[in-house]
């Protein structure tokens, strides 16, 4: 062996040792990366009371650029500037067919954070085949990033392949120069796969802008106070599948109008069983109550099978296991948070023309038509209350349904997201928890429920998993892992 | 048939494949009202918890040591501990589902949780959550 020839080994295993360290130090950080961690913090999700979607900061005086079909119908709008922030916003201007909404926050919850630097130029605002960016909170993600190249400009509205999901709506598209070229707004629902989306060209917004800055000047911030967020950390999985195999379950807490002697637990006629029930479905759903209804299904039908199996000793790989999609990533898919879900549905039923038509008719010809149904009432609002005090919301879900077999009708049902500590055990008593549900057409008169005791035991009850969890994270290891 | 049937006959099911489908029955329904006011008042559920086991539970007992005591839990699942602090450990939490709980209306299982360090060897008790304890009055 030649001295050259050990020398190039020698160079190559010392090369090969180092290769780990020179490929970590040198890792390669692309344009997109860069500008996603420069920028990131500038983009929020925005809530309104129908779903929530994204928004930018443009202004340090606490101005957020969104699309109006994210805070569309909405009483409240709530911006979350990180994982802990929430806030209140004000809608300063909007502009229903453009789909443009500026909103205001207080300026103090972003100070310090990087405002978005928006093209202003009309000619040359994107070209064919350029990289962008986009920033925003798809489904349950808050602030990802994903990357593309502008397909087509046209008009007003920029084409591209940047992937598109429900909640990136309001997100800043962004080129490689780090200037904000437009506002992710559509994508063809109907088309397969990622296809193209849209965004609107961020020069269509210059107006607005404009207009909302003149405003802004002159009037008072929303209130800067923290709103509640979702938890990040997820319902325990242990919990959920005992929830779900446990035989007979008692549904009849999670739902107020079930119990057969309500006027016993709502304490009297003023607050009975007639009112309780009014014209609505009212449940209160925890992570395991959903769990187990979403389970109910596949458990029943598993029995014969698990007999089957019992019978012929099937191999663990061979039975059929209803709890495998219990996976440690779960939660990122936003199942299941330590939440409680309150649903408040309008009833149907009978309409009066058509009960009296129906007697009539039977009484004269002996038959009776086919009935007609309608909406017993119409979701304006739900109020929750504990001790007095109303309780802010962590999610509004606003959304209409429509009758349109036997009768034509539309409502509005909600579905409310709170945190468990509002049903909580606290000061060694049950809290009065009241649920206020106005109507659209009796807006001052709303339904006032007081959730019986039972409810409030259920819920923390079903959250023992949880609580102990928050538990277990903080304790510490005292022989040695 | 109706549905109370149904149920009354797939609970007979096992008995009839043994053969015991017409005499067992009748057995059954006269003693079970004696066997259930006859016992079930008196029966301890996990009754190894009792005060003087449970006052020579340790730190660092070995979980074949703490099951050979008292027996196999009622939940066993695995889980990450001390995800808030410097140092994420792996644990086993045995439950122990001791009675009702009459002060709720619902159910809530009055419930004994041991959490288990799992390491290199056998896991090892490392803290605890007793809410009863046979005979000491709870």
């Amino acid at each position: 062996m030649s001295t050259a020839s050990s020398r190039a080994r020698a160079f190559a295993f010392v090369f090969l040792l180092l290769l780990p360290a020179v490929a970590t130090a040198d890792r390669s950080i692309t344009p997109e990366a860069q500008l996603f961690q420069g920028l990131r913090d500038g983009v929020f999700t925005v809530y309104g009371d129908e779903g929530h979607g994204s928004g930018f900061l443009i202004d340090p005086s606490g101005l957020v650029l969104t699309n109006q079909h994210v805070i569309a119908n909405s009483k409240y709008v709530r911006v979350q500037i990180s994982d802990e922030l929430k806030v209140r916003a004000h809608v300063l201007e909007a502009d229903d067919q453009g789909d443009i909404a500026i909103l205001r926050i207080h300026p103090d919850r972003v100070d310090g954070l990087p405002v978005m630097r928006l093209a202003d130029r009309t000619d040359d605002l994107a070209f064919e085949g350029e990289r962008v960016i986009a920033i925003g909170s798809p489904l349950n993600q808050t602030r990802i990033v994903t990357s593309g190249i502008v397909s087509k400009v046209d008009g007003g509205v920029i084409l591209s392949d940047v992937t598109v999901n429900p909640g990136n709506s309001g997100g800043p598209l962004i080129n490689l120069d780090g200037e904000t070229i437009g506002m992710l707004t559509f994508r063809d629902v109907d088309a397969m796969g990622p296809g193209v989306s849209g965004s609107i060209a961020i020069t269509e917004a210059k107006g607005l802008i404009a207009a909302a800055k003149a405003r802004a000047g002159s009037g008072t911030p929303p209130d800067p106070g923290l709103l509640p967020v979702f938890p990040k950390d997820g319902y325990p999985l242990w919990a959920l599948e005992r929830a779900a195999s446990r035989p007979n379950i008692d549904e009849t807490p999670y739902l107020l109008n079930t119990r057969p002697n309500d006027n016993d637990i709502f304490g009297g006629k003023a607050a009975g069983s007639q009112l309780a029930i009014g014209d609505y479905f009212i449940s209160f759903m925890t992570p395991p109550f959903i769990y187990r209804t979403q389970k109910e299904v596949a458990l029943e039908v598993s029995k014969k099978r698990k007999a089957r199996e019992a019978k012929g000793g099937a191999e663990q790989a061979e039975s059929f296991d209803p709890f495998q999609d219990l996976k440690d990533w779960y939660q990122h898919l936003g199942e299941y948070t330590p939440t409680v879900l309150v649903s408040v549905t309008p009833k149907i039923g009978e309409t009066a023309g058509s009960v009296v038509g129906g007697i009539v008719a039977g009484a004269v010809f002996g038959v009776r038509a086919a009935p007609e149904y309608e909406f017993k009432a119409d979701l304006k609002d739900v109020v929750l209350k504990v001790d007095g005090e109303r309780q802010e919301e962590i999610q509004r879900g606003m959304s209409y349904g429509a009758v349109t077999q036997y009768g034509k009708d539309l409502a509005r049902s909600g579905q409310f997201v709170f945190s468990p500590d509002c049903f909580a055990h606290r000061d060694g008593r049950w809290p009065v928890v009241t649920i206020e549900v106005y109507s659209i057409d009796k807006p001052t008169e709303p339904m006032v429920v007081r959730l019986p005791q039972w409810t409030l035991e259920q819920i923390w009850v079903d959250f023992e998993p949880y609580r102990e969890q928050l538990r277990f994270a903080e304790t510490e290891s005292v022989v040695g892992s | 048939m109706t549905r109370a049937t149904e149920r009354t006959r797939s609970a007979l099911a096992p008995m009839r494949a043994l053969g015991l489908g017409r005499v067992l029955p009748l057995a059954l329904a006269l003693a079970l009202p004696v066997f259930s006011s006859g016992c079930g008042s008196t029966r301890l559920v996990h009754p190894a918890f009792e005060p003087t086991a449970v006052a020579e539970l340790e730190v660092g007992m070995p979980l074949s040591t703490f099951e050979t005591r008292f027996g196999a839990p009622d939940i066993r699942f695995e889980t990450k501990l001390g995800t808030a602090t410097d140092h994420t450990w792996n644990g086993v939490v045995y439950k122990y589902l001791m009675a009702k709980d009459p002060n709720f209306g619902v159910e809530r299982w009055i419930t004994n949780t041991f959490v288990f360090c799992k390491g290199d060897g056998e896991p090892k008790l490392n803290n605890w959550d007793i809410e009863q304890v046979h005979g000491s009055g709870d």
